[in-house]
């Protein structure tokens, strides 16, 4: 197996943040852009 | 001794497979890892059952596996409602104005009351809105949105002043954000935005200079493309602001990005890291319909290659699926929307729209918030997706507004094809571990 991409942390500040969206774009598109 | 050999195990619902002329590309949308599997692992994975305790243990700790007691959609359901429950913050949008100086083409806000502006009576109220609602937190976030929030720019000033002081009484964190077009964002107003602590910035640009000056129109006429580029080159250079730099992407302009990625590049945007471009379709939003709209599977081919010129461009970072912990902050308890006339909302999009409004910021004990609380993401279609991690049921707006409506699985088809287009380019990524 090679591992190409690791788990991301499981938990992080971020993840608890409340994020005002308009849409799921907003931000830099928060889940598909790191 | 490595305990978690010992746990009994069973493969991730959440894991995702892709054929590459490589192998076996299996995406896990809980953890976010992403491996190359050879045969022998693709059917051990799938029973669960691998070849030995070193595979096994790696197997968990990346997601592909979870351990029967725990599952992982047991974790998801933990980590939203403490997500419900986290309510560290304030946070809210702030529209001090619905008027705007842009006409453009294709805007949802475009039917709504434009001269409609935030009165001196409204802004007192919801400076006690926030008097009220604060004490116990941790923080205040506000974003500036619109119509065009620079337009009422003291409003702006005078509200983040009274804001500061609230915050600095009570010895916690403030902090905002504005969406803006940018037009109006030239140097004095940016030389002003560390003191009104705005740390975030979104303009957007909807191509290159003949394609968004023929969709992004100012009211008084004119173009708009050569005076938001040069208000951008003065805002990059404040280092402790982020810009974000929307691209609206639809049929007339998916085409023609590149030549915008090329021109910002020229113009010194590109490799620095207070500077991102992102993608977003320009999409039916309440009310409005356009037939430039590209459909969710055309956005998808569009969006994984266009992130993947940007990147190229130095203008975005790494483009990544991420699994999430909360939705919407339209769903959570902490989080609202104020419209110009003291009006409270909880998404965005229904600003100006007063049957969605949820109270007044006059009487912040009579918020009737309560059909948007009781979002549920685990809705039994939803609960068994593989992607289920990414989206978390994904917009709520369209389930509240029509709850009898058969579900709207346009962001399913959008996060699943972006998915797979993400993992089979992702294999020319630098290798990490390997077994």
């Amino acid at each position: 197996m090679t591992i190409i991409v690791p788990a991301q942390s499981r938990r992080t500040d971020r993840d608890v943040q409340v994020q005002p969206m308009c849409d799921f774009w907003f931000w830099l598109c928060p889940w598909f852009y790191e | 001794m490595d305990t978690q050999a010992r746990v009994r195990c069973q493969t991730s619902p959440f894991n995702v497979f892709a054929q590459s002329n490589q192998g076996t590309l299996v995406f896990n949308c809980f953890t976010g890892a992403l491996a190359l599997l050879d045969r022998s692992e693709v059917k051990s994975l799938a029973a669960g059952e691998p070849l030995d305790q070193a595979l096994q243990s790696l197997l968990i700790n990346e997601g592909f596996l979870e351990p029967v007691s725990n599952s992982h959609l047991d974790e998801i359901r933990r980590s939203y409602r403490a997500w419900l429950q986290t309510d560290s913050t304030l946070s809210l949008t702030l529209a001090p104005t619905l008027a705007c100086n842009f006409a453009c083409t294709y805007c949802f806000q475009r039917n709504l009351a434009p001269q409609q502006a935030m009165s001196q009576a409204t802004q007192d109220g919801l400076v006690q809105f926030v008097n009220s609602l604060l004490p116990g937190k941790r923080g205040l976030s506000v974003v500036w949105y619109g119509g065009e929030p620079l337009l009422a720019w003291q409003t702006v000033k005078r509200l983040t002043a009274e804001f500061l002081h609230i915050c600095q009484r009570l010895g916690i964190e403030y902090k905002a954000a504005i969406v803006t077009n940018g037009y109006l964002l030239t140097e004095d107003k940016v030389s002003e935005l560390p003191g009104l602590r705005i740390q975030r910035i979104q303009v957007t640009l909807d191509g290159p200079a003949s394609v968004h000056d023929a969709r992004r129109l100012p009211r008084r006429g004119g173009s708009s493309f050569g005076q938001i580029v040069a208000n951008l080159a003065i805002l990059k250079q404040v280092q402790s602001i982020e810009v974000n730099i929307r691209v609206n992407v639809d049929k007339e302009t998916a085409g023609c990005v590149r030549e915008l990625l090329t021109f910002l590049a020229d113009q010194g945007f590109a490799h620095r890291d207070n500077v991102k471009v992102s993608f977003a379709p320009v999409k039916n939003g309440m009310g409005s319909g356009e037939p430039s709209c590209l459909v969710d599977d055309a956005f998808s081919l569009w969006q994984a290659r266009l992130y993947r010129e940007a990147q190229e461009f130095g203008l975005t970072g790494n483009w990544m699926p991420r699994p999430r912990r909360g939705s919407c902050g339209a769903v959570h308890p902490s989080s609202y929307v104020v419209g110009p006339t003291g009006a409270t909302y909880k998404c965005w999009e229904a600003v100006g729209h007063l049957e969605m409004a949820v109270g007044h910021v006059s009487d912040h004990r009579r918020l009737e918030q309560s059909r948007w609380l009781s979002f549920d993401p685990f809705r039994p279609s939803c609960a068994e997706c593989s992607v289920l991690p990414l989206c978390l049921g994904g917009c709520p707006l369209p389930r509240i507004v029509s709850p009898n409506q058969p579900p709207d699985e346009s962001w399913c088809h959008l996060v699943r094809s972006s998915l797979e287009l993400w993992m089979l380019s992702a294999t020319t990524m630098t290798r990490g571990t390997m077994l």
